[in-house]
């Protein structure tokens, strides 16, 4: 499929720090694409250097095939940037947020009055339109900032933590929303919620230190690590040389201890027993076996 | 013609939830400054023949109205909403270029500095009992979008560059207090120093000081003068761009 953005050798250094090193994918026009990863990992960068907030020290971002720094202004009305800050202004109603933003836009003023309309209602925060966004509470003030971001009705959708902050239901009624623009818009948004990640990607990019870990759908991820399990046996006390015995064991996979747990993977359920025969002699308080998920693997791909 | 709009009516809107602060203020500031340099300046104020000693001291108020309104509005929006999570992050990555946003936030403060000080204009007229002609009046317009404009390169300078609140505010004040004196908007320039007097005589602001009181009381006056507060905006506006370039990219 057509990349709808496409980042070439994308690099990004902030006070000595490289955030983005060199980051080269595309992203296919309507899909859905769930970035997550650790604090720091570089998310927050590649959506800012996306929207065109941040300068690339190095590299080129296209949007629709336009380099996003030479043609700003034509790829700029082509994105939409939600920010994880609610960046309305706290001095004008949400409307006059809403109209401000549209007419920076330049949507024109029939239009702008349809979407307003249509979202806020779609959005379930009519009733609150006339509110300062200093009065709403942080739910209502996100779904404000997403009928922002949606009201140019941009081809291009960057959303950081688009749920955050919101209950249950309100993450049910945005992603619902957000999965009817599927195939039409193209979305990326970073979260740290592995659930969310899970039920609402077309791929997943797991980032660290500014590269990209990992990256493909949620089942070519796990495909990758086999059937890989994640083990974790809990000892009232672990003595240094039983660690070093149980470590040694060929089929036993990233093997680390933290505190009293012996932590690691295996390809097969059967090497868990061959390690609790191993540590028969201690005495064990609790234990997990899970086969690997999301979880497991950013936490295996981003492990420093 | 979109983005001057836009900030106009976010200005409006502004206004709009506290409008009586700002019509209290609209009302009384001039009636205070009039008061307080009045009574206290009016001794400096130079002798001219069939005008009220105080009408001298009027147009220097009233292009402080226009440069202070013009200055603090945007210095005050700029200052609190400039980070990237903050309102002008949602600037910063619109198609607007900041060249256009810069010229459509000066633009944006013209009418309500406009009216503001025209208002002044009219009550203090009525306060002190003197009209000054209408054409002089007309003209005067042209110097207050003179000094709201000035006002608020300033204020948008100071709102991209300042640190801190407690010492940009300061700065704010000092200029404030720096030019209304050093500008002869309310004392003549030759109560300073000789020595420093031709500096003074050149500043933009001294220059619409010198046309106002041409404009309303007849003082001897030079229009080819308002080259220096043109070419000033000018120069001011490519700087204010470059500034505002500098804080919309990370």
């Amino acid at each position: 499929m057509e990349a709808s953005v496409s980042l070439k050798k994308v690099g990004k250094v902030l006070n000595g720090r490289s955030l983005l090193a060199g980051l080269s994918f595309g992203i296919e026009r309507g899909s859905i694409m769930a970035v997550v990863g650790p604090n720091d990992s570089g998310k927050t960068a590649l959506l800012k250097v996306i929207s065109g907030f941040s300068k690339p020290e190095y590299g080129s971002v296209f949007i629709d095939g336009k380099d996003a720094q030479l043609r700003r202004t034509e790829t700029a009305s082509m994105v939409g940037f939600m920010p994880q800050e609610i960046n309305l202004d706290p001095q004008l109603s949400v409307l006059e947020n809403l109209q401000f933003h549209g007419r920076l836009y330049r949507v024109p003023r029939d239009r702008m009055n349809r979407r307003i309309s249509s979202l806020s209602e779609r959005l379930d925060f009519k009733q609150f339109i006339h509110e300062f966004p200093g009065d709403l509470s942080s739910g209502y003030q996100r779904r404000a900032l997403l009928c922002r971001t949606l009201l140019p009705d941009p081809q291009v959708l960057l959303l950081e933590e688009p749920t955050g902050s919101l209950d249950l239901r309100s993450q049910y009624i945005v992603w619902d929303f957000l999965q009817e623009m599927r195939g039409s818009k193209t979305i990326v948004y970073t979260t740290h919620s592995i659930r969310e990640a899970e039920r609402v990607h077309d791929r997943i990019v797991i980032m660290h230190h500014g590269h990209v870990a990992l990256d493909g759908t949620l089942d070519r991820l796990l495909e990758n690590t086999g059937e890989l399990f994640h083990f974790q046996i809990h000892f009232r006390k672990l003595p240094k040389n039983l660690y070093e015995t149980m470590s040694k064991v060929t089929t036993v996979v990233s093997p680390s201890q933290v505190g009293q747990v012996f932590d690691f993977y295996a390809r097969e359920r059967k090497v868990f027993f061959e390690i609790i025969k191993l540590a028969m002699k201690e005495e064990l308080i609790d234990y997990s076996a899970n086969k690997v998920g999301l979880e497991t693997l950013i936490m295996t791909s981003t492990e420093s | 013609m979109n983005l001057i709009s836009a900030f106009i009516h976010r200005r409006f809107a502004h206004i709009r939830h506290r409008w009586l602060g700002e019509l209290s203020l609209a009302l009384l500031l001039p009636i205070g400054i009039y008061i307080t340099l009045g009574f206290g300046l009016s001794s400096t104020a130079p002798d001219i023949e069939d005008v009220p000693k105080l009408a001298w001291l009027i147009p220097g108020i009233v292009l402080m109205i226009a440069f202070s309104g013009g200055l603090f509005a945007i210095f005050h929006d700029i200052f609190q909403n400039r980070g990237s999570g903050q309102f002008y992050g949602s600037v910063y990555v619109s198609p607007s270029t900041p060249s256009a946003t810069v010229m459509s936030l000066t633009l944006s403060v013209a009418p309500e500095g406009a009216v503001r000080s025209i208002l002044a204009m009219v009550i203090l007229q009525f306060v002190l009992g003197h009209l000054y002609p209408v054409g002089g009046q007309i003209s005067m317009v042209f110097l207050i979008l003179f000094a709201i404009f000035i006002g608020t390169s300033a204020g948008l300078t100071l709102g991209i560059v300042a640190k801190d609140a407690i010492t940009s505010q300061l700065t704010v004040l000092l200029l404030l207090i720096g030019l209304g004196f050093g500008s002869a908007w309310f004392v003549p320039l030759d109560v300073f120093p000789e020595s420093i007097q031709p500096l003074l005589s050149v500043l933009p602001t001294s220059v619409l000081g010198e046309l106002s009181r041409g404009f309303l009381i007849g003082t001897p006056h030079s229009m080819v003068l308002l080259i220096i507060p043109l070419g000033t905006l000018v120069v001011w506006t490519v700087i204010n761009i470059f500034l505002f370039t500098r804080i919309s990219t990370e």
